[in-house]
């Protein structure tokens, strides 16, 4: 096996960040032995050095830049989405969990974004088409409320729905109980073995079991 | 016999110590502070090697201890 070819290259961390730097050598770690040197906050010197002569040199290497690009300008854009990927999961949470955000909490929030335009705005309630600000509870509460309706009666329990409404009202649940109650016990005579163990079952008790055949 | 300077600032004491334990068996290490690095001394049968995966592992490690 020959001696394997190795480059080194400086990079940049006012272009490249070093989360992107890492990242693309994670990306390539398992094709070339990478070795960091230099300062994080200036020049970075990477030494790269394919594991085997089957990948083209200059490939990889043109692939680990490319991959620095991207790397980087995925972290770019992952560090400007923080606030509002934040923000998505946390009223995702607060759906989830049925609560809706109190007014104080949306004007801190709005307080902290630098988003402008809500000054512009004359009114409290017409910002949000979907939420509108009950003065009463003081917070904002959902304009349309088709989640709290029931159309199609799923909410209404079993026995209401399908029980006539004379009759649930004749039939209280505490006389259905009385009825439960009165009902006849199991008047079936008692299957007692004998001393030899044998059980002599009455005929009339056989007839009931009996088939039509063998009547 | 083959000496590797890791910068303190790029890879994480945690990962080089976790690696030198990891690659005892490969061979002998030897650690020395300078300051701003890591000096490691490594003494084996395929010093090139083991240098290099030597490195290689301690940029795994230190990434993956700044992932989570």
């Amino acid at each position: 096996m020959g001696k394997m070819i190795s480059t080194t290259f400086e990079v940049d961390t006012k272009i490249y960040p070093m989360e992107a730097i890492y990242s693309a050598a994670y990306t390539f770690i398992d094709r070339a032995y990478i070795y960091l040197s230099g300062n994080p906050k200036g020049l970075i010197r990477v030494n790269f050095k394919p594991k085997s002569t089957a990948y083209n040199f200059e490939d990889v290497r043109g692939e680990f830049m490319n991959e620095l690009l991207s790397c980087s300008l995925r972290n770019q854009i992952s560090e400007k989405n923080h606030k509002i990927r934040e923000y998505i999961v946390g009223a995702a949470l607060l759906g989830a969990s049925g609560e809706i955000p109190h007014l104080d909490e949306i004007e801190n929030e709005g307080s902290t974004s630098d988003n402008d335009d809500e000054d512009d705005c004359d009114c409290e309630c017409e910002c949000d088409d979907d939420y509108h600000y009950d003065e009463e509870t003081d917070a904002f509460k959902p304009e349309n409320n088709s989640w709290e309706d029931d159309p199609f009666g799923i909410a209404i329990p079993w026995e209401e729905k399908y029980t006539a409404p004379s009759q649930a009202e004749e039939k209280p649940k505490e006389e259905s109980q009385t009825r439960m109650q009165e009902q006849p016990k199991n008047t079936e005579p008692e299957l007692v073995p004998g001393e030899d163990g044998v059980i002599d079952v009455p005929e009339e008790e056989l007839a009931k079991y009996a088939k039509p055949w063998d009547k | 016999m083959k000496t590797i300077e890791l910068n303190k600032d790029i890879y994480r004491s945690e990962a080089i110590m976790s690696a030198i334990s990891g690659f005892s068996e490969a061979g002998e290490f030897k650690i020395k502070d300078i300051g701003k690095s890591w000096i490691i001394t490594i003494t084996g049968e395929d010093e090139d090697l083991l240098r290099d995966e030597f490195a290689n592992y301690c940029l795994g490690l230190t990434i993956a201890n700044k992932k989570n």
